[in-house]
């Protein structure tokens, strides 16, 4: 209920979206970077191509694409920073996966100290609203000097067609976003419950000073450890307004996989990060807290089927969590909904599927957990997603 | 530097000089034939990638006006009446349902501490 709550006192500290700004372009050059194996180019090239679109309606800074994959690309659009890791690549601390290629691409860029870095998935899409947030942020951090580690909300309407079930699933992420994240980010400026891997607006010059290069302990959630870590050096974050949309799961094994991996990551940076234990405690608390949350939903149920008598606290305390995360999901949905246009009508069976399903996603959510619990993330799952959609909304 | 310096002699932005050097490549034979056999290169080993200057897309935006936002935008009262409201009707709904519709019996003994404890932790 702590973590339902906490998002939903976040949704109340929201502000409108920023707006066109009025004034010069920014003086510092944005890299848009993107890390990719490089498996799906088809899907790499339609963000990258996103990128352009955009920039080419709001031109309001300078910038660069950097593209770090494995595998080269022949169909990029001209212009593209392309850096291909070595096959026998090894940073010194050993760090693997997304955290490995994020250490390359730091030492491969050479892009200027004073550039700002806007990390990006493989299938982030760029959204105009983006630019702008983007912009403000840039301009205020380097006026005050701060160079705070931005982070904003991701949508995932681009699977809504197509695997609505999903995609739906994921609103509450977006919904997080507008909540929990934006608290931390907004009201905190500490990274209480971690960080997500794409949507970071990072100083070139910040990002240099800590890398990525963690080690396999922070190899699974590296967002989330790299957050701590730069917490520890000094570095606290800001809220970033706008949007980028991305690509949900599209099967329902690949989604416990992706919690899965979320939760076994976060245990992992709740004890092996190298910061202070009161960076780690927060999240080791919410983690705590979630590790025992299938235990609250196995009760509902088995509660709804034999209809024990609940005691009357214990009973408003259930429902009063269940409303925060009945706020989450549709928050979720009505942001996702705001840029991504579709009939009335099928508005309102969205609406009424994403509280209808409400009880099926709690039970994905929890098997993501136990499933962490009786067999634990031994790799980083790479979630399997074809860009079904390139421009949406 | 040498797309700099060319673009200053010819009037024209380095960008577009890289642009053209790459399309004069992508031009180039791609097929090279010995003997019965034939060597087709592909796409990545012709083209090189930019350099940094010359993937710099530059901004256009001109606009005299102040920069940057004047104050915080506004809270965002549409969110705020939603968040509310959703969290009255759900717990309005859900009371009425659990009075109206669920049985209720006690549960063994045992188990009832454990829910207690668990549902007080959680």
């Amino acid at each position: 209920m702590l973590a339902g709550s906490l998002s939903n006192v976040g949704m109340l500290l929201q502000r409108k979206d920023a707006e066109q700004p009025v004034g010069e372009p920014l003086p510092n050059l944005v890299s848009f970077r993107f890390m990719s194996r490089g498996t799906n180019p088809d899907s790499l090239r339609s963000s990258v191509q996103s990128v352009h679109a955009v920039m080419q309606r709001q031109p309001l800074f300078s910038y660069v694409v950097e593209v770090c994959v494995e595998v080269p690309q022949e169909n990029l659009p001209e212009d593209t920073l392309e850096m291909l890791i070595p096959e026998g690549y090894q940073t010194p601390n050993g760090t693997l996966f997304k955290g490995r290629a994020l250490q390359f691409s730091m030492d491969a860029s050479k892009i200027a100290d004073d550039a700002w870095i806007m990390h990006c998935d493989e299938e982030s899409h760029i959204h105009e609203s983006m630019i702008f947030g983007m912009y403000h942020a840039i301009m205020e951090e380097e006026r005050s000097g701060e160079h705070r580690i931005g982070q904003g909300a991701i949508l995932y309407y681009n699977s809504l067609d197509e695997h609505p079930f999903l995609a739906l699933a994921d609103s509450v992420r977006t919904g997080d976003d507008i909540g929990r994240f934006h608290l931390q980010n907004r009201c905190w400026h500490l990274p209480v419950w971690g960080f997500h891997g794409s949507f970071i607006l990072v100083r070139n010059s910040v990002e240099k000073k800590v890398g990525f290069d963690f080690g396999p302990n922070g190899s699974i959630t590296e967002d989330a450890f790299w957050a701590l870590v730069n917490t520890e050096h000094g570095a606290r974050s800001r809220w970033v307004d706008g949007y980028m949309v991305e690509q949900g799961t599209e099967r329902i094994m690949d989604f416990i996989k992706q919690r899965r991996r979320w939760y076994v990551g976060l245990l992992k940076v709740v004890i092996h990060a190298p910061v202070k234990l009161r960076l780690r405690l927060p999240l080791a608390f919410f983690t705590a807290l979630w590790s025992v949350s299938w235990g609250a939903i196995l009760y509902t149920y088995v509660n709804l089927i034999v209809g024990w008598d609940t005691a009357p606290v214990v009973q408003l305390l259930g429902n009063l969590a269940l409303a925060t995360y009945v706020v989450i999901y549709v928050v979720g949905l009505r942001t996702t909904l705001a840029l991504y246009k579709v009939p009335f009508a099928r508005k309102v069976r969205l609406y009424v599927a994403q509280v209808a399903c409400i009880p099926l996603f709690s039970i994905l959510e929890t098997a993501g957990v136990l499933f962490a619990i009786v067999k634990p993330e031994a790799g980083f799952h790479v979630v399997q997603k074809k860009m079904l959609s390139a421009e949406k909304g | 530097m040498v797309d700099q310096q060319l673009g200053d002699f010819l009037g024209v932005a380095p960008q577009d000089i890289a642009r053209r050097r790459r399309d004069l490549l992508e031009r180039l034979p791609l097929q090279f034939s010995v003997g019965e056999a034939t060597l087709t290169l592909p796409a990545a080993a012709r083209v090189s990638p930019p350099a940094l200057g010359a993937a710099v897309v530059p901004s256009t935006h001109r606009d005299p006006a102040p920069a940057g936002r004047p104050q915080q935008a506004p809270r965002d009262r549409a969110l705020i009446a939603l968040v509310l409201s959703i969290l009255a009707l759900t717990i309005g709904a859900l009371y009425v349902v659990q009075e109206a519709l669920l049985k209720h019996a006690a549960p063994p003994e045992g188990l009832a501490f454990l829910i207690a404890t668990i549902g007080g932790v959680l």
